[in-house]
């Protein structure tokens, strides 16, 4: 694990300082504005200070070493402070949305999945599908902007962000839970969309797949209640795919969102992350990437010792 | 009459109306861009308050209360001996009220900027410099030594004094610190040899070359100048080896998380872009921050800003800025069309413009259309490493051809809804040295012309492929790159209108960094830039990229000829002869002491421009909107923006109010 996680520093640092010129290069205009005829003078001493001037793998050297020995992650070159900073305010909104997400998605897959298998071929069944294939269609950023809309015509609501403008200061209080639930309801919807259908249509399958089977037809004849045989029996073999790739789900959801975020103005890692790597902020952009993986190889992990304990045939020697 | 002869009369009638409403919007550009109602004491030096005979001053209610609790003291004491007034645009406003803006960057943004921007001389709307936080300024004979008069009893925003010792502390130990300054003053372009402090408030710097026009152009830059180096000493200090030895110096830099003194103390310097509030360094200007959060930054109003109203009232008028954090630009101008901001100036477009219009009234806002104080253009690579090619782009005639194949009007009414001013690549009509004939020169649409002179070049469409090849018989195929994503239908207009005239272009849009590479290192052949020059005092040596190879080669049209100047001949690549004289124009331009001679320099320049075509112009001041919340009042209704304008200076943001 631990070897993939540096591998993929290396690699990815490697590729965000690719591109010619540096974060003072895509900062240029707004120097000359500022400093005038000091403005070559101002960005040499500024290359200096952020040690741009020094070889590439000097850079990563000290950046790694900064965040093993440290914790320090370096410094953001556009904000002007340590990338922690800027991790520690981001990270619990991201995660948040994340798992409200995922809840929902899960929420609402479940079900709608499972009983579109047992019911397949009626209404119920065609309705869901083709929204969970409108969903998947619907590029994230496009459905955000057309609830936006819808949202602000007819509700009149205020756009965007996670707060409204009384409550951004604010000390925490029932009022300010309710805005912040009240402002999640359009990420969750955007996001949370195409994960659904995703997990619908695999759910379904897979529930059609176990109905054929002979333990099924067994568990009937039994008696067993239907309800039993769908959700203890059947249900535990179907959710094993989607129990594999709850890994790959968060970092999706975190890397998925990101035009979501910019559209609806989501303070998420998501954002901070494409900012940088437009701004060539190098540190800022290599943290973000690191941690992603981080979470990447992680929830592989957690999913491999999940489908561990629900799948029994599965061991590992 | 039969049916036939009343259709013909009916067409006829309805094409002469056509016509005649059509020449009505064609003739109707509108060259005033600058609002009329502004008033004209914005034009010269602020008075001060003694020449009104001004004596009793009064401060807002929110300050009113800090001088009760004793906090700070009574507004005579904080303001200059002798207050700056400056004339409201319509009326007197009503202190209070918090102005709310949007920005992807919370203090270090351009909204930001609008705001808090201050420095020594301030541009007038028509780009001319006036004193701002200093008084005067007198030169000698020979243009060498520069004395500034500060305005006594001026000062930081904590209340200590801004005077000739702050000079004096940058001269002393910030401009002989060879860390601090690796480039030492005598070998600046130009060179500074001494700052004298003549008085407290008396200041004179001895330049080694006589440059007016630059030297007035420092103190624009924030921090005060020379060349962004004046900063509050006594605030400073605390930062300085000299004053607290380099052991402590070193220590509290560590403590900060820095690896030495020098990088704390820039941190310092710089601490207006992302505020230190732990330290609070003081200010100039009419706002200083007081809080800052992840989601939005506070400023407050400056107890101690100098400048008074007509009647007396200590500016600015309203209380606090909020600026509010917008994950994207968009987002920010979104806000502002739902009715959240109060004023929004950057990320707008002129393409929006009928959805800014629409929502005005539901909103409650007004759109101001402001114009850019540059002209859009084309830039030809004058220096092209292929000699083939370099050979076609340095022939006059293509470039006259390629201008005249240009539909300016056309582009102006589908992209700016006719609201830019179509014209060839020249300054602002604001400025001196306009003339029509500088803005007319080949820019009429005239595509059998530009065919002409493309024949009469040789270049010929020998396979019949629709497109000319070059005089040699080679295909041409010349590729435009450019990063500005706004300008993309500008450029498929153009390749369309070459297109019909014979020359086939690819267009390429690329990453900003990316262009600075390709086009910076003389690599490519055509692409899209502006060219910015609205006032006259404010032409200073970077301001000549677009007349004459001298400055900054990344941003010009002949990117090999201005390395080769700006590096004495060690790299690029050598210019002719008749470019060679630009260059000496240019000089002459910024630093010939006789003005007459610098105007008529820069007269020729523009001549030059006029008819060699060096860039090609398309509209000039393209418009940008502005949203205002109607409750906002004071703000002009039409002006000239550009960085060397100042952006807002010149519209006295401090002079806004918010009525409720």
């Amino acid at each position: 694990m631990i070897p993939t996680i540096l591998i993929i520093s290396i690699i990815s640092f490697l590729i965000i300082q690719a591109p010619p010129g540096d974060f003072l290069t895509s900062q240029i205009q707004r120097l000359y504005d500022e400093y005038g005829q000091a403005a070559e003078r101002q960005i040499e001493s500024l290359r200096t200070r952020y040690g741009l001037n020094k070889p590439v793998y000097v850079q990563y050297y000290l950046w790694i070493k900064g965040i093993i020995t440290k914790g320090d992650f370096g410094y953001s070159f556009a904000e002007e402070r340590p990338v922690m900073h800027i991790i520690i305010e981001r990270l619990p909104y991201t995660v948040l949305i994340t798992l409200t997400t995922l809840i929902f998605t899960w929420i609402v897959a479940i079900p709608i999945g499972v009983y579109s298998a047992i019911k397949q071929y009626t209404v119920f069944d065609y309705i869901f599908t083709f929204l969970a294939f409108i969903g998947r269609s619907i590029p994230n950023f496009l459905l955000a902007l057309v609830l936006m809309y819808i949202f602000y015509t007819s509700f009149g609501l205020s756009l965007g962000g996670l707060f409204s403008q009384e409550y951004q200061g604010a000390p925490w209080d029932l009022g300010k839970i309710f805005d912040l639930a009240r402002h999640l309801v359009l990420p969750i919807i955007v996001v949370g969309t195409a994960g659904t259908a995703g997990m619908v249509r695999v759910l379904r399958s897979m529930m059609l797949d176990e109905q054929g089977k002979q333990y099924v037809q067994t568990a009937r004849s039994k008696g067993i209640k239907e309800n039993v045989v769908i959700w203890k029996h059947m249900f535990r073999i179907a959710v094993l795919p989607l129990v594999s790739t709850i890994g790959w789900l968060l970092p999706r959801l975190i890397s998925g969102a990101i035009i979501t975020s910019l559209v609806l103005s989501l303070p998420t890692t998501g954002s901070a992350l494409f900012r940088s790597l437009r701004d060539q902020d190098m540190y800022v952009a290599g943290s973000f990437v690191l941690l992603l993986s981080v979470f990447t190889v992680i929830g592989t992990l957690i999913s491999d010792i999940a489908l561990c304990k629900l799948d029994p045939r599965i061991y590992y020697d | 009459m039969n049916k036939n002869s009343i259709n013909y009369l009916f067409i006829v009638v309805v094409m002469t109306i056509m016509i005649f409403f059509n020449l009505n919007l064609v003739c109707a550009v509108d060259t005033k861009l600058i609002d009329p109602d502004i008033p004209e004491s914005w034009f010269s030096a602020p008075k001060l308050s003694s020449e009104l005979n001004l004596d009793t001053f009064k401060q807002s209610p929110l300050l009113e209360e800090k001088v009760k609790s004793g906090d700070i003291p009574s507004v005579v004491e904080r303001l200059p001996e002798d207050p700056p007034v400056i004339e409201p645009y319509a009326e007197i406003g009503t202190y209070g009220g918090t102005a709310v803006t949007w920005d992807t960057n919370l203090t270090g943004g351009f909204e930001a900027y609008n705001w808090m921007r201050v420095s020594g001389v301030r541009s007038t709307p028509n780009g001319q410099p006036v004193p701002f936080m200093i008084k005067d300024w007198e030169y000698s004979e020979d243009y060498k030594i520069f004395t500034l008069k500060l305005r006594k009893g001026l000062k930081w925003s904590d209340g200590e004094s801004f005077g000739a010792d702050d000079y004096m502390y940058w001269w002393e130990h910030v401009a002989q610190n060879e860390i601090l300054t690796p480039v030492s003053p005598e070998n600046w372009d130009p060179s500074i040899e001494d700052v004298v402090k003549i008085n407290d408030w008396t200041v004179s710097i001895h330049y080694g070359k006589s440059a007016p026009n630059q030297h007035i152009a420092s103190p624009l830059h924030g921090h005060m100048s020379p060349d962004a180096g004046i900063f509050p000493a006594h605030f400073m200090k605390q930062f300085h080896p000299d004053f607290i030895g380099k052991e402590q110096a070193e220590k509290i830099a560590n403590e900060a998380g820095f690896n030495n003194w020098s990088d704390y103390y820039q941190y310092m310097t710089e601490s207006h872009n992302h505020p230190d509030l732990e330290h609070n360094r003081p200010v100039l200007s009419p706002f200083v921050p007081v809080e800052r959060t992840v989601s939005y930054a506070i400023f407050e109003r400056n107890p101690y800003y100098p400048f008074v109203d007509t009647e007396g009232n200590q500016l600015p008028y309203i209380d606090r800025l909020r600026i509010n954090y917008a994950e994207d630009g968009d987002m920010g101008v979104l806000k502002a069309v739902t009715g959240e901001a109060t004023f929004k100036t950057w990320d707008t477009t002129a393409s929006d413009m009928p959805l800014y219009r629409k929502n005005e009234e539901v909103e409650n806002y007004r759109t101001h259309v402001y114009g850019t104080a540059t002209t859009s253009c084309i830039y030809i690579n004058h220096s092209h490493p292929d000699s083939d090619i370099k050979e076609i782009f340095q022939d006059v005639r293509f470039r006259r051809a390629l201008s005249l194949a240009i539909d300016r009007e056309d582009m102006n009414e589908r992209i700016y809804y006719g609201l830019g001013n179509p014209r060839q690549t020249t300054v602002s009509p604001s400025n001196r040295r306009y003339r029509e004939e500088f803005a007319r020169a080949y820019a009429d649409y005239d595509p059998d012309g530009a065919r002409q002179l493309l024949d009469e070049m040789g270049m010929i469409d020998v396979d019949d492929n629709g497109f000319r090849e070059r005089p040699d018989g080679e295909q041409f195929n010349p590729t435009l790159i450019f990063f500005d994503n706004t300008r993309s239908t500008e450029m498929e207009l153009i390749k369309q209108d070459w297109a019909d005239v014979g020359i086939n272009i690819k267009i390429e849009l690329v990453s900003r960094d990316l262009w600075l590479q390709r086009w910076g290192n003389n690599r490519d052949d055509l692409t899209a830039m502006g060219a910015n020059v609205a006032g006259e005092y404010f032409n200073q040596w970077r301001r000549m990229y677009w007349l004459a190879p001298v400055v900054i080669p990344e941003w010009t049209t002949w990117p090999g000829w201005a390395r080769w100047y700006v590096t004495r001949g060690e790299r690029g690549v050598e210019p002719p002869d008749d470019v060679k004289e630009l260059t000496k124009l240019a000089e002459k331009v910024v630093f010939s002491t006789d003005p007459e001679e610098s105007y008529d320099a820069g007269i020729r320049l523009l001549e030059a421009q006029a008819e060699n075509l060096w860039t090609i112009g398309t509209i000039g001041n393209p418009p940008t909107p502005i949203i205002v919340s109607n409750n906002m009042k004071n703000v002009p209704s039409r002006g000239l923006l550009g960085p060397d304008m100042q952006y807002w200076v010149p519209y006295h943001i401090e002079q806004f109010y918010l009525e409720n």
